[in-house]
């Protein structure tokens, strides 16, 4: 049971209804327990899909996912809640919401279904407020934050949820170069803890810097997957994107870039 | 006002301004009643009892209903410009409840069970309509599907008049169409308290849960929500509730609009204060427009006609207001 990896996937296919081609077609990868795995495809590629699958938001029309050595559909809605997090690209706050408040939503898996959140609730939300470097501004309108600060509230509130995965649909895009590299360091931070990470990215440089793993996706179909500097070659970014690429070594990083 | 304490002052204030609202009338004179003529008037301990008491627990329990189930309806939907009227819940209740009276003449629970399967359509229409509408956003959408609904059912419901007994059926269905509370009595109220108290407590048992069905359903189901299945729940509760206050107050509007926004500007976003605070303004408004009401003309204003105005009115303030209003998005 241990032994089993955080998530195996064997032949996953979704097709939309209605639609001629799978979105996602016969994907099939483990990712181990403790990883950080970059998930890199073009636009289209399939990778919104997969997360969408493997919260279970959709049912794949064919294949397998097994969460912690289960069927994914073999764990309850609440039980799963406290499995795997979602920090979801971009997200529109409806009403005025302090931040607390909103980190706070993140427990909803831990709290009975017609209880409040209790004392624990409030303090693991502050601690993933603090963790996040927000906590100063925690009574603050979630109306009022930057771009860069949503990104890491919508972190935080993942955080707050203790899920031993973490499922972030492009983290670092629309981010500054600085609240980058605080979300890289927020997820460094995670991979310690022991959380394992699945994260999409459209930047290889950044995947090559920071994952472990990496899964290539190209028009549903899965091209690589496996140990990050093995997967992340030029030849292979190359095939993914469609365009030429190359990769330099410099100060012990690995550099993406078109000739 | 953030704090808790806020609301409970709110709390330990309604039963003072509910004393108040018994004390006022126009039996004997205008005004307050003379405390020394309780001893050895019968008829004044008779209205005092009898027809102010039911009619000011009614008004409480129908303010606190409507503005609670707009407050759910707004977190639901996403959307800050929603309210039982405006998504053609009122309308189809009133329809339905006004059907049966024609049909089969006044009976409470007939009445009640028709008015809760026509504010059940009327919502059930208006979320398949805003759907199917290809112009606007979510927002835009959903109210202008709503004005539809409403507008067929006030259709069916000049039909209604139109075939209504003239001398007694329709006489009712008009008056009751403006909204009021001179219907009050204790029968009256305990057939509305069942339902009604049945839905305040559901949306009271929710209201955190509330705030995060509030965000987009695939968050909510992200943190172990199933969010079809509780807003359906959330729904049907702030259906049955409005229904039952409008089988018998008729159609008292604005209020489930007004009063939760400004709930929302006293007490924060959360539904953890805010939806309390929305039931007790709620029925701090009603209760204050229906003494209005039965006190200042020696006949009746309709209470439909002073809550709009005053909501009408409120909400025109309010919109206008810096900060702007947020709300809405896609997916609901």
């Amino acid at each position: 049971m241990t032994s089993a990896p955080a998530l195996r996937l064997d032949g996953v296919t979704y097709t939309y209804p209605g639609a001629a081609s799978p979105a996602v077609d016969g994907v099939a990868f483990d990712l181990p327990r403790g990883a950080s795995m970059a998930l890199l495809g073009p636009n289209g590629a399939g990778k919104s899909t997969l997360l969408d699958l493997l919260l279970r938001w959709k049912t794949p029309s064919s294949g397998r996912i097994e969460l912690a050595g289960r069927p994914l559909e073999s764990h309850a809605r609440t039980e799963l809640g406290r499995a795997v997090s979602l920090v979801p690209q971009g997200e529109v706050a409806r009403f005025a919401f302090t931040l607390r408040e909103y980190v706070l939503f993140g427990r909803a898996p831990h709290v009975a279904a017609l209880a409040m959140p209790g004392p624990d609730d409030e303090a693991a939300a502050d601690a993933a407020l603090r963790d996040v470097g927000l906590a100063a501004l925690s009574d603050r309108d979630v109306g009022t934050l930057s771009g860069g600060e949503r990104q890491l509230l919508l972190l935080a509130r993942a955080m707050a949820q203790q899920t031993p995965l973490m499922l972030l649909d492009e983290p670092t895009s629309a981010l500054d170069p600085a609240n980058t590299a605080r979300v890289a360091r927020i997820l460094r931070t995670l991979r310690d803890r022991g959380t394992t990470l699945l994260w999409t990215t459209h930047d290889p440089s950044f995947a090559a810097a920071e994952a472990t793993h990496a899964a290539l996706l190209r028009a549903g179909r899965l091209l690589a997957a496996g140990p990050a500097d093995e997967v992340l070659s030029a030849d292979a970014l190359t095939a993914l994107y469609g365009t030429p690429l190359k990769t330099l070594r410099h100060e012990g990083r690995t550099l993406v870039y078109a000739p | 006002m953030r704090g808790r304490g806020g609301l409970w002052i709110l709390l330990a204030a309604l039963p003072f301004l509910a004393l108040l609202a018994v004390s006022l009338g126009r039996y004997p004179q205008a005004g307050f009643v003379p405390v020394g003529h309780l001893a050895d008037d019968v008829l004044l301990r008779t209205i005092l009892i009898e027809v102010r008491l039911p009619r000011v627990l009614l008004a409480l329990l129908a303010g606190g209903v409507l503005a609670g189930a707009g407050f759910v309806f707004q977190m639901v939907f996403a959307n800050p410009l929603v309210e039982p009227g405006f998504l053609g819940v009122s309308q189809g209740a009133a329809l339905g409840a006004a059907a049966v009276i024609v049909a089969y003449g006044w009976a409470p629970a007939g009445v009640q069970a028709a008015a809760a399967g026509g504010a059940m359509l009327g919502l059930g229409a208006t979320c398949a309509l805003a759907r199917r509408f290809r112009f606007g956003g979510w927002i835009l959408r959903l109210v202008l599907a709503g004005m539809a609904v409403s507008a067929v059912a006030g259709a069916g419901l000049a039909f209604v008049k139109l075939v209504a007994e003239p001398t007694r059926d329709l006489q009712d269905i008009t008056f009751w169409m403006m909204g009021g509370l001179w219907n009050a009595s204790f029968p009256a109220l305990a057939s509305v308290v069942p339902a009604a108290l049945g839905s305040l407590a559901v949306l009271w048992a929710m209201r955190w849960r509330l705030n995060v069905l509030s965000l987009n359903d695939r968050t909510a189901h992200s943190v172990g929500l199933s969010p079809r299945r509780d807003k359906t729940v959330l729904l049907v509760a702030a259906a049955v509730g409005t229904a039952s206050v409008v089988s018998v107050c008729g159609l008292v509007g604005w209020v489930g609009l007004l009063v939760p926004h400004l709930a929302r500007a006293l007490y924060g976003a959360d539904a953890r204060r805010a939806l309390p605070a929305s039931i007790l303004l709620g029925a701090a408004l009603v209760l204050a427009c229906d003494t209005v009401a039965r006190t200042v003309l020696p006949g009746e204003i309709p209470l439909g006609l002073l809550t709009s105005l005053f909501g009408a009115v409120g909400f025109a303030v309010m919109v206008s207001r810096r900060p702007p209003l947020r709300g809405g998005g896609g997916d609901a």
